[in-house]
């Protein structure tokens, strides 16, 4: 099994080391998301977070 | 060391595939939440003037010619008074604020004396209550 593969299939099953790794490798795309009106904001961040733990759940791997 | 992602190979795909999703649900996300950030500054900027109006000597008279429930500042009041019917909140202004007797209110609703200060009794005595539990919360 690849090794993203691995790590989605073990996020989903609430693997919390793998559901971290994850969040680190997306980390710089939803801090540069998280930009409104050209400041960082810290509340968007945490819910883009959110969003990506539910897309790991919703995802047919 | 990572290597870099040419979208080739399954891995490869396989994390496109998620990152494609990723962004969809990224971009709705910051849209609803930017139109929402939105609708609230709205909202903050109208009470701002609000409150910078309500200062000034004109606008104070103003506030006073209000209808009665939108001069109420106090939030538990108003809330448990909305919840009081028409013709209740209406003996308890003419008694409490414009100082009608109960005979007078009773002509006004052609309802007798008993019965309107019945009324009177009962509500006082409920808003208490209902003060005293929202005071609680």
């Amino acid at each position: 099994m690849s090794n993203f593969k691995n790590l989605l299939v073990r996020a989903k099953e609430n693997d919390a080391a793998a559901y971290a790794e994850i969040l680190n490798m997306y980390k710089p795309l939803l801090i540069k998301e998280s930009i409104l009106n050209g400041s960082f904001d810290e509340d968007l961040y945490q819910e883009l977070c959110i969003v990506l733990l539910k897309c790991i759940r919703k995802i047919q791997v | 060391m990572r290597q870099r992602n040419d979208g080739t190979g399954e891995e490869n795909i396989l994390q496109n595939q998620f990152t494609a999703y990723l962004l969809v649900a990224v971009h709705r996300y910051k849209a609803a939440y930017a139109a929402e950030q939105f609708k609230r500054q709205m909202v903050e900027v109208y009470l701002d003037i609000c409150e910078f109006e309500m200062k000034s000597h004109v606008e104070f008279d103003l506030h006073k010619t209000l209808p009665i429930l939108d001069q109420i500042e106090n939030p538990n009041l108003l809330r448990a008074l909305l919840q009081v019917e028409e013709r209740e909140l209406g003996i308890l202004l003419a008694r409490a604020l414009d100082k009608h007797s109960f005979d007078e209110i009773a002509n006004e609703l052609n309802s007798s004396y008993k019965a309107v200060s019945n009324a009177y009794y009962r509500l006082r005595n409920r808003l208490k209550q209902l003060l005293e539990s929202g005071d609680d919360k």
